[in-house]
């Protein structure tokens, strides 16, 4: 019986297609200042991300690697460097685009370094959409799990109603939804709600969005004897290279 | 769930040392590595719960590191950093510590000051 279970333990290594993408991600962000909540801070981030399978697993879905090849960020129009130029996680997921979990997204944060507050980049690359008709709109969800650090578990849910906007050799889908945040750092509950909308290009047989653009405004708070909340919007843009 | 209590159970968690061990231990995997020239070298990799090393920093020729079976752990992934020493084609294991994780206080919230933000959900 033990044996057994170590069996269903381990995964079977099975080389995925070999491609490699490169996408262009643009965020323009907005930050409400804690001490003083009528101001904000501005951030405009550019980051080229490569996109490479590592392998397959038994369940089918695909290990990738995902490398920022470039950054630049502007902070309050000061130029920053993140430090995270080369640096990758790794995601896994079904080659239709739902995303099931991102190890190593310890390597992309530090104290201030704002990939934490940007987690939108997961729903850039992975927004699920259904199967949907020209006649029909259709609802899907989008999930994914953030951990930053072993005291930290945050899972993020974006439940959208899509419809189709025009069908060729590629699909443009529209959509719009809400954001649900739950999680905890340490011994502070964190909870967010919030609201999107945007479009994309996909590739008909599904996969990562060939364009996406969209916007977020969300609400992200921590509780703990008391509860602090800051106001965060978002508007972006990603293209693949072709 | 049985399942994974029972995964969990026959397992221990992955430390420093029984790393260091089998690395010593497997240590002919690196035969690529005695063209490095003399000096000391950083080697970053973390291995996953299924006991799977990737490999985040290092020379190239670290790479077959992979090839080595580390024990299933029931951990989250772990990193570690191992300095190596090369010496005419030799190499010397200096040591190999556990990274520790990042810290990032409020995950998600952009402040220049999360002192105050604890503060003030402790003290209300």
């Amino acid at each position: 019986m033990l044996l057994l279970s170590f069996v269903s333990c381990l995964h079977v290594p099975i080389s995925p297609k070999s491609y490699v993408h490169h996408y262009d991600v643009h965020i323009d962000a907005s930050f409400q200042q804690l001490q003083n909540p009528k101001k904000s801070d501005q951030m405009v981030l550019d980051l080229v991300l490569r996109i490479s399978p590592v392998e397959r697993l038994k369940d089918d879905s695909v290990l990738y690697r995902v490398v920022v090849e470039s950054e630049q960020a502007v902070v309050n129009e000061e130029l920053l460097t993140l430090g995270i130029q080369g640096k990758w996680v790794e995601t896994r997921a079904f080659e239709f685009g739902e995303l099931l979990s991102i190890v190593h997204m310890e390597e992309w944060v530090a104290e201030n370094s704002y990939m934490d507050a940007l987690d939108i980049v997961w729903f850039l690359l992975y927004p699920n959409p259904p199967n949907v008709r020209t006649d029909q709109s259709r609802a899907s969800l989008s999930r994914y799990p953030l951990q930053y650090a072993e005291s930290q578990k945050s899972r993020v849910v974006l439940k959208n109603t899509w419809t189709l906007a025009s069908i060729g050799k590629e699909a443009k889908l529209l959509y719009e939804g809400d954001m649900n945040i739950r999680g905890k750092w340490d011994d502070f509950r964190q909870s967010g709600k919030g609201h999107q909308k945007g479009e994309l290009m996909m590739d008909v047989n599904g996969g990562n969005p060939l364009e996406h653009t969209g916007s977020l405004t969300r609400r992200l708070c921590y509780t703990g004897a008391d509860t602090i909340c800051q106001k965060q919007e978002f508007t972006f843009t990603m293209k693949r290279r072709p | 769930m049985i399942l994974f209590l029972m995964c969990a159970w026959a397992q221990d968690y992955l430390r420093a040392e029984v790393v260091e061990g089998m690395i010593k231990e497997h240590q002919d995997v690196l035969t690529g590595c005695s063209e490095l020239s003399n000096q000391l070298y950083r080697v970053r990799f973390s291995i996953d719960s299924k006991g799977k090393l990737t490999l985040i920093e290092g020379e190239e020729c670290f790479h077959v590191l992979s090839q080595i079976s580390f024990p299933l752990h029931p951990s989250s992934s772990r990193r570690f950093l191992w300095h190596v020493a090369a010496q005419d084609g030799v190499l010397f294991p200096q040591s190999l510590t556990r990274e520790k994780q990042s810290y990032v206080r409020f995950p998600g919230l952009i402040t220049s000051d999360k002192e105050k933000v604890m503060t003030q959900l402790v003290e209300k």
